[in-house]
């Protein structure tokens, strides 16, 4: 049924970079379509798994063998000397018995497997000695001080010659066995400064960094105006300054051992660096700097399990304390008739910070103080409950009219919450015709000894719930989001196609929030509106500016309805549950399709809902396969 | 680039006038929107001290308001001011900045997942 489709969804989600893949297909191959997702916050939504998760880190680490642990390949042949072979032998060296023994002054075996200026892994073990000296050398250094007890041991150092020697200094019968040698971050990864070493998987700074002596990360660039969470330990600190950096020139320095997580927005282009002050001695390991992108389109799961695209508006969580309730300043503060049992409890996001209450009497947990609200506004309440033995419990919003004050709604939900899984509870309610305090229970009324488990409190001036926005001391806002621009002209038909979307409404909210074909404005377009009138649908189809405008009042739009607009010259009909719904014969269609998007054309009028999928047929379909899509 | 600033205005008419500044259109419906993508929150005249309720509900004490109507506002996408400097600096348009404010911690309001004090100019 048609042929080049675009096609978004219907289970099959994909995102890159951040942004929303369409698939769509050319000369019967498929390839992506990226839509371009927009939201200056982070935002929540409920996973495949059914926890409540926030958009959140790009898996991309900027730096490589962050816990400088990476180290190359054996370059020692034969360092367990279970043969007598590779090694060069002087002096009286000889290889016997499984390892190898140096007699005498001078006395000495070699390989020449090292690279100048190559930083390297030394180990080795004394399996005996008399207890003369002997010291480890490159061919050009001789480090004396490495040990020569009997055991094993670990040296670092950086290679000024080529060769791998044991030798002799008095007059010794020692046996050397286990010899391996292999390079410190191999790939290169990190490009130290001086006063840096990488010893014993651990950057160190030994004091001596002067100027500009950063440890230099090789990895992936910052990006300006992206945010960074970067994550890094100090250890073994002696004194001085010490900061990681990603782009961002005023980042905080630290000063003592510990992990330390800091998110950072880069100013500019660079690679992190480690950057310590002139004095800074000590040890930073573990580094990681992750990209919080915040903006990724949410696929959420909460009554399907295909998903759906979930594209919200601005709102604001105007409880300050979400998850906590109960102390002197948290928002639902006052235990009344009531206790709170335990506050670790198995919560909607995987956390253990659900909290469970018990009545004493009628169970509130309410706010303390009356909150001002102004005047004829909607509100919508809403929070996460658990049954646990309750046969009876409230939501209620109490107007303060003196004494006692008086109900403007209470809410029986305990019909609505169970024992095994978590129920989000909404009361939506509007404030009086003059400006008034409330009190808002997210309990009341429990009967008594019943228990219940509650968590993640929310309060928006909307008619609906929008998605859960944690708070911990101030009110919280979400932006808006935007998806937009898939496609380009190749992908679309501006003589005749049908636009098809599988969509519900959050709420029916008197906002106007439209899905459009278009070149790029509201001239050229095919565009299906949800309106602001209550469950009316539209479809708008412009050429030139001159529209065409179909219509339909559907029995309720925040389900999901199967909706699609066929156009064709003096041909236009909009098709809703199997049925066509209203036709206009009369008409041109628009010109330059080039683009598709959840907005008007313009990039205004965003559509706020869920989406389970939209299709782009560049074929106007035949009745029976309209009548099959939408059904 | 993205920007949190913090604004106070003498009333409530002067912020919207502000914020109306920053770009309006009307549909076809005669619905009016904003043609601009900032996200700007109106948290009114702000409660310095809470009010005082007795067990019956009636106020015992005032809340004290500021006199100042206070707006938060995610600027999103500014442009640099030189696009050439080594530390990229930038500022809002249309004269924000006269009623920028600045404050210690994220206030009592924040955007999700963003530190006022990572992302203010």
């Amino acid at each position: 049924m048609g042929k080049g489709i675009v096609k978004l969804g219907e289970g099959n989600w994909a995102v890159k970079d951040g942004n929303l893949l369409a698939a769509k297909e050319t000369n019967g191959r498929f390839k992506n379509a990226e839509f371009t997702v927009d939201r200056g916050t982070r935002a929540s939504y409920v996973g495949r798994d059914g926890l409540i998760k926030e958009s959140n880190l790009q898996d991309v680490n900027l730096v490589n063998n962050g816990d400088f642990s990476e180290l190359g390949s054996e370059l020692v042949t034969n360092g367990d000397f279970s043969t007598d072979s590779d090694w060069t032998l002087e002096n009286g060296a000889v290889i016997n018995n499984g390892s190898v023994n140096i007699i005498g002054v001078g006395s000495r075996f070699k390989q020449d497997v090292l690279t100048v200026g190559k930083t390297y892994k030394l180990d080795y073990q004394v399996v005996s000695t008399n207890g003369e000296s002997f010291r480890f050398q490159d061919g050009v250094t001789a480090f004396a001080d490495i040990n020569q007890a009997v055991g094993y041991h670990t040296y670092y150092f950086e290679a000024t010659g080529v060769r791998v020697q044991f030798q002799a200094l008095g007059d010794i019968n020692a046996r050397i066995d286990n010899v391996s040698v292999k390079e410190v971050d191999p790939n290169d990864y990190w490009t130290l400064g001086t006063g840096w070493e990488i010893i014993d998987g651990i950057a160190v700074a030994d004091g001596s960094i002067s100027g500009n002596n950063y440890l230099i990360s090789t990895g992936t660039d910052s990006v300006v105006g992206k945010t960074y969470k970067v994550v890094f330990t100090v250890s073994d600190y002696v004194a001085g300054n010490v900061r990681v950096r990603a782009g961002q020139f005023a980042s905080d320095n630290v000063n003592a051992n510990g992990t330390y997580t800091q998110y950072q927005v880069s100013s500019s282009t660079e690679t992190v660096r480690v950057q310590g002050s002139s004095s800074f001695e000590g040890k930073i390991d573990n580094i990681s700097v992750q990209e919080v992108k915040i903006d990724t389109p949410r696929i959420d799961f909460t009554d399907n399990t295909d998903g759906h695209l979930l594209l919200e508006p601005q709102s604001t969580n105007l409880v300050t304390y979400s998850q906590q309730f109960g102390g002197a300043t948290d928002y639902f503060n006052n235990y009344n008739q009531a206790s709170e049992v335990t506050n670790n409890n198995l919560a909607p996001d995987g956390t253990n910070t659900a909290t469970q209450i018990v009545s004493t009497g009628d169970g509130k947990l309410q706010t303390s103080s009356y909150i001002s609200l102004p005047a004829n506004t909607t509100y919508t309440l809403s929070f996460f409950a658990k049954n646990v033995d309750a046969t009876e419990v409230k939501s209620r919003i109490l107007a303060n009219g003196g004494s006692g004050g008086s109900n403007l709604t209470s809410v029986s939900y305990v019909s609505q919450i169970n024992t095994s899984t978590w129920t989000r509870i909404t009361h939506t309610f509007t404030t009086n015709s003059t400006s008034q305090a409330y009190i808002l229970y997210l309990s009341n009324a429990l009967n008594s000894g019943g228990n219940i488990q509650l968590w993640g409190a929310q309060l928006e001036a909307l008619p609906y719930a929008t998605s859960y926005m944690p708070t911990n001391g101030s009110t919280v806002t979400r932006d808006a989001e935007t998806c937009t621009g898939a496609g380009e002209t190749a992908d679309f038909n501006s003589e005749e196609g049908v636009l098809y979307a599988e969509i519900a409404a959050l709420a029916n909210d008197g906002t106007t929030r439209r899905i459009s074909l278009s070149d790029g404005s509201t001239s050229n377009r095919v565009s299906l509106e949800l309106d602001e009138t209550s469950n009316i649908i539209k479809a708008f189809i412009s050429s030139g500016g001159v529209s065409q405008i179909l219509q339909y009042t559907a029995s309720d739009l925040t389900q999901y309805n199967k909706i699609a607009i066929k156009y064709k010259v003096n041909d236009f009909a909009l098709w809703l549950g199997g049925v066509e719904r209203d036709t206009d014969t009369f008409g041109s269609v628009p010109i330059g399709l080039n683009t598709l998007e959840f907005a008007q054309g313009s990039g205004s009028q965003k559509f706020y809902g869920k989406c389970k999928s939209i299709r782009v047929y560049k074929e106007a379909l035949s009745d029976t396969d309209l009548q099959n899509l939408t059904s | 680039m993205n920007k949190i600033g913090k604004y106070e205005f003498d009333s409530l008419e002067q912020a919207e006038s502000k914020i109306n500044a920053l770009g309006t259109s009307t549909d076809e419906d005669g619905n009016t929107y904003p043609t601009h993508s900032h996200c700007v929150v109106k948290l009114g005249y702000i409660v310095l001290e809470q009010g005082e309720y007795n067990e019956e509900g009636e106020e015992t004490k005032a809340p004290v308001l500021s006199d100042k109507y206070h707006l938060d506002v995610l600027w999103k996408g500014l442009e640099p001011i030189d696009a050439e400097a080594e530390v990229l600096s930038y500022i809002e348009p249309n004269d924000w900045a006269d009623n920028r404010i600045g404050i210690d911690g994220n206030g009592v309001h924040s955007f999700m997942g963003l530190d006022y004090q990572l992302y203010k100019f």
